[in-house]
């Protein structure tokens, strides 16, 4: 029985390939998987962000293992780009919830530009409008316009299940449940063109 | 048992939907609505691999000589739009940028290039020019298996993304070279505004 499930998955996934795939799936520039952690509820825990092109926008979709059946106040799902400043875009975990956004970015530019987020930490002052988010079963999907991209800096962005609350026009973390990151932080900036280009390509 | 099964059916389908994801996302054509300038350097470059010189529009693809499959019908996407720029009067060169200078020397990049027509060129350059080059347009190059012990039957694994250079230098529009031929195609065809 074990020997014929493992011939099962061997086939399948040797259909599923392209005979091209030869970079390791983490350092895909597109997408940040997340190991599944039981101990959280479904909701809370990120599986993978992953990134498309519609239009004009760059829309970075984070999916959790399953859909929030009674959303918590003060509970978000967080998306932080990076792009010479860190920007956070925040929205209420789980349907039914309104699809208010708010936006941080930090007041200036800072060095510490690979810097994950902590509980307690602060997200700054209210940031760009521009940005908008569209809810998707199990998950988030956030929307920034490429006009957004500069492409003289570099770029990245994690991904947050977080608990926290609003202190006059600033975000306190006050729990993160889970993150999705590169786990090289180096790695994890790029060129906006060099992400354009793997969206791009289907193929390597 | 049941449970056992539901369990192994869930891990291969998460497998499967990783693949998926990673290897078989959507093609995009993109119009970029902020053009990316190329440094000086690079724009001089490729006015130089231009066959009709500095005033042309370029339409840039990476690759080398040695792949099999995937370069020439590249190439071949990149000689059939030059072809149709011409034909609606838009100046318009192809340029096949090697990324693997080692095995393609000028002779085998005129070889190979040659059978694509007179408006599509090639632009060799060599380790920091070239990794300088690649990075303006983000473009990564693999090497597999290249060693001292092997250094001519290695494989390279690159992106097949083409790109729109307008005459002064800016990058205006990516799109994947074996998927969005019609999409280019179409946009010579109906787009002419743009290319003014």
């Amino acid at each position: 029985m074990i020997v014929a499930r493992t011939a099962i998955m061997a086939i399948s996934l040797l259909f599923a390939a392209p005979p091209c795939l030869a970079m390791n799936n983490y350092d895909d520039p597109r997408v940040i998987l997340s190991y599944m952690d039981k101990s959280l509820p479904g909701a809370q825990d990120i599986l993978r962000v992953t990134t498309v092109i519609s239009g004009d926008q760059l829309i970075f979709q984070v999916k959790t293992r399953e859909q929030l059946q009674v959303p918590e106040e003060g509970d978000y799902m967080l998306l932080q780009i990076w792009q010479e400043r860190a920007h956070q875009i925040l929205v209420p975990l789980g349907d039914g919830r309104a699809d208010t956004l708010i936006s941080y970015a930090s007041s200036a530019q800072t060095n510490r530009t690979t810097h994950t987020l902590e509980s307690g930490e602060l997200g700054g002052s209210l940031g760009p409008s521009d940005f908008s988010i569209r809810r998707v079963p199990r998950g988030v999907e956030f929307l920034v316009p490429l006009t957004w991209l500069e492409y003289g800096q570099k770029l990245g962005f994690d991904a947050y299940t977080i608990r926290g609350h609003t202190v006059e026009s600033s975000f306190v973390i006050d729990k993160i449940y889970d993150r999705a990151a590169k786990a090289d932080r180096e790695e994890r900036l790029i060129s906006p063109i060099m992400l354009l280009n793997n969206l791009c390509a289907t193929r390597r | 048992m049941v449970n056992q099964n539901l369990k192994f059916i869930g891990t291969l389908c998460s497998g499967l939907l990783v693949l998926f994801l990673a290897s078989h996302a959507h093609a995009a054509f993109v119009k970029l609505p902020n053009p990316v300038p190329l440094s000086d350097d690079s724009l001089k470059l490729l006015r130089n691999a231009s066959p009709s010189g500095g005033q042309s529009w370029k339409l840039v693809v990476f690759g080398f000589t040695h792949c099999s499959d995937i370069c020439p019908r590249s190439l071949e996407t990149l000689s059939r739009l030059v072809k149709v720029a011409r034909e609606k009067q838009i100046g318009l060169d192809g340029i096949f940028v090697s990324i693997d200078p080692h095995r393609d020397t000028d002779s085998v990049l005129e070889r190979y290039t040659g059978p694509f027509g007179k408006n599509t060129s090639y632009l060799r350059l060599e380790e920091q020019a070239l990794d300088r080059f690649k990075d303006q347009f983000g473009v990564e190059a693999v090497f597999y298996t290249k060693n001292r012990g092997n250094d001519f039957f290695y494989q390279v694994d690159h992106s097949t993304t083409a790109f729109f250079v307008d005459p002064t230098g800016n990058i205006r529009l990516v799109f994947d070279a074996l998927e969005d031929f019609n999409s280019a195609e179409t946009m010579i065809r109906e787009n002419q505004a743009f290319f003014q």
